[in-house]
């Protein structure tokens, strides 16, 4: 008998987290999404399951490649329509993409009908501005069914990516098999197996400047929110949402796609993921204080002031 | 005595216009002037020195019911000028592109004529419906083809931005299936209303709106400036057409007006079936009946289209500027649009002139509409879709 997510899950701190019906801790029990997925794979998970259901016919990603012969780990947005192709895009990508733009192509060469997003707490808040006001998107807001959020403390430019892996690390872009940042550290993990790790602090000054005035750790506006912090090592922290989301969960988990556990069972649990929300919170809202002091203007609010 | 009467501004089309009708004792209307009041913008002005690629998507903004055909004509311009030969899927998913945008351009021309024939209220708003469901269609076309509804970016110098996917091929397939049954529906109303509309009026079909003026066509659904002598053509400033006794209303028209050996010439639905199909049908209420036969044309046609096309296949050549002059001839729902482009061999545009296709049609309406009782004068004009 499947669990029931009801039970398992257990409320946080709105203030910290967002609005929510609850938390638990997951991973995917697919073992092809485990070998590659950055965590749990709940994204991939929900991805393939819901292309194969029917539930989607389009899911909004970002796909990079390391073989790249100009610029290895550059991810470009990518509209997958083929639940064979989600797992090109698992994995974390230290560095931006511009998922949003290609939800156009999404909705028109690709005529999807029902779509699936993922983003960084940034785009997640784009998509559902877009959503409210879809200018130079009509047809758009119907169209998206599920927006996906994973959780974000800051984010590389793709040259700052490289200075530190290469400068700081003394890797070669091309070596690099996947990035990590956990523990208070920056990790690489080579093609041959070597694993380099550098202190979180260190790769502040390469961080793109307008995460500095971001408040939004969890992507508060998702229906699910999906992240490592406050799971253990190949578990992924979940936020459910919407009811959607829970829909959707709860059937995967019926189905057996999914194991979960209570978040409260694991280490070092909702606790952490609550306290760095918190961080980025105040450590922004300060940033976001010096730059009114300096009369620029505070972030979302640029219409607003006259 | 004739008097004068004048319709300002005329209602229920898509553009801005005058009539200013001289009318005799009996009611029949001796001489008329169909005047475009259309504020000037000078589109072929600013063209000049600027890149090709910009003008070509500027362009578009010329009109927002038809843009797939201004962009398409001038893309095709600026091809001929610099020798660039688009791949066939970009070829023929440009087509496909601006066939959406005739079907739902034509149909929503049906929606404005409608008070002209129809009385009954609920028929209207049947009637209504059905037209939106068709323009919803048409307009899914342009948005899944082009890329946007409303101006479609992916028409570009050199073919088209990107192909669909299989899926999008499907489903564009299924919806026109839709829109053809609706259109079926649509045509059969239409034409019982006209049918109808003459018994009332005791109009007779055949001579009512006659006029002996040429047509002008150049292909059924694309275009081909192989089809059009432009040595044969002229555009006339208002003045000289009108003459310096009509000066007053002479200055009221804004734009040229071209004129084909010497004269007007009809453009649109009806001249296309007249010189591709050598249907001889002088009536001016035979152009509501070609323009709906020509919907449900427009819509096999995609489905053709949507049946060859190769979604796999390369949509966009590449190119290099380079000198030289080119027409672009595409035909617009509403008749014969044409492009004319003259760029350096940087790509930056010399000069470049605009025969948009409504403006053939200005004066082919005055002498539709004159003999007839200026009563009907509107009804007349709005045959035309200008």
């Amino acid at each position: 008998m499947a669990e029931d997510l009801r039970d398992v899950m257990v409320k946080g701190d709105e203030e910290a987290l967002g609005p929510h019906i609850g938390v638990f801790t997951a991973r995917s029990t697919d073992g092809r999404i485990l070998k590659v997925s950055q965590d749990g794979g709940i994204v991939s998970a929900v991805a393939i399951y819901g292309l194969e259901e029917g539930i989607f016919d389009g899911f909004v990603a970002s796909v990079a490649d390391p073989d790249d012969p100009e610029e290895p780990w550059k991810p470009r947005p990518v509209v997958i329509t083929d639940p064979d192709e989600v797992l090109e895009a698992a994995g974390t990508k230290y560095t931006y993409c511009p998922n949003v733009s290609a939800l156009k192509e999404a909705i028109t060469t690709k005529a999807c009908e029902s779509i699936m997003f993922v983003g960084t707490p940034c785009q997640v808040r784009a998509v559902r501005k877009l959503q409210i006001v879809p200018l130079g998107m009509r047809h758009f807001p119907e169209k998206v069914k599920l927006v996906m959020g994973i959780i974000c403390m800051e984010n590389f430019p793709y040259e700052g990516l490289r200075s530190i892996v290469e400068e700081l690390c003394g890797v070669w872009m091309r070596e690099v098999a996947k990035f990590d940042i956990g523990k208070g550290k920056f990790w690489v993990f080579t093609k041959d197996g070597d694993v380099v790790s550098i202190p979180i602090d260190e790769t502040h000054p390469f961080e793109g400047e307008p995460c500095h005035v971001c408040t939004d750790y969890c992507a508060e506006l998702s229906d699910i929110t999906a992240g490592s912090v406050g799971s253990p090592d190949g578990w992924s922290t979940v936020i459910v949402r919407t009811p959607k989301g829970l829909e959707i969960l709860q059937d995967m988990v019926d189905k057996g796609l999914l194991e979960v556990k209570s978040i409260e069972e694991v280490k070092p649990g909702l606790g952490l993921v609550e306290k760095l929300a918190q961080v980025k919170k105040n450590k922004n809202a300060k940033e976001i204080e010096e730059r009114e002091e300096l009369n620029l203007p505070r972030p979302g609010e640029v219409f607003t002031k006259v | 005595m004739a008097e004068t009467v004048e319709l300002s501004p005329t209602t229920r089309h898509e553009g801005h216009g005058k009539l200013v009708l001289l009318v005799d004792d009996e009611g029949y209307v001796e001489r008329a002037f169909y005047l475009n009041t259309s504020a000037i913008r000078g589109f072929e002005a600013m063209a000049k020195g600027r890149p090709a690629e910009f003008v070509q998507v500027a362009v578009m903004r010329i009109c927002g019911i038809c843009q797939a055909t201004h962009g398409t004509a001038s893309a095709e311009a600026f091809e001929r000028a610099m020798g660039i030969e688009p791949p066939k899927a970009g070829r023929q998913l440009r087509e496909l592109c601006a066939l959406g945008n005739r079907i739902q351009s034509h149909v929503l021309h049906q929606l404005l004529v409608l008070d002209d024939f129809v009385e009954d209220e609920k028929e209207k708003v049947e009637a209504i419906k059905r037209i939106q469901q068709i323009r919803k269609i048409g307009q899914y076309v342009v948005d899944v083809v082009g890329g946007e509804g409303i101006h479609p970016p992916n028409i570009r110098i050199g073919g088209m931005a990107s192909n669909i996917t299989e899926t999008a091929r499907r489903k564009l397939y299924r919806r026109l299936r839709e829109a053809r049954d609706l259109m079926e529906e649509q045509h059969e109303f239409m034409m019982d209303a006209i049918e109808s509309y003459c018994e009332e009026e005791g109009i007779d079909m055949e001579t009512f709106g006659k006029h002996d003026q040429p047509f002008l066509a150049t292909h059924p659904t694309y275009g081909d400036p192989e089809k059009i002598d432009f040595d044969r053509v002229v555009e006339l400033r208002p003045i000289e057409y009108y003459g310096k006794e009509n000066l007053e209303i002479a200055l009221e028209h804004n734009g040229q007006i071209p004129l084909y050996d010497g004269v007007p010439v009809e453009v649109g639905p009806r001249a296309r079936y007249a010189v591709f199909d050598a249907v001889d049908a002088r009536g001016v209420l035979y152009i509501h009946v070609y323009r709906s036969m020509e919907t449900l044309a427009a819509i096999d046609r995609a489905m053709n289209i949507l049946d060859e096309l190769n979604t796999s296949a390369p949509t966009l050549a590449e190119w290099e500027p380079k000198a030289g002059f080119g027409i672009g001839v595409h035909e617009a729902p509403r008749g014969t649009n044409v492009h004319m482009a003259e760029v350096d061999e940087k790509g930056i545009v010399k000069n470049y002139r605009i025969i948009a296709a409504s403006t053939w049609n200005f004066p082919t309406v005055e002498k539709a509409i004159e003999g007839e009782k200026a009563d009907y004068a509107e009804v007349i004009m709005r045959c035309y879709d200008i």
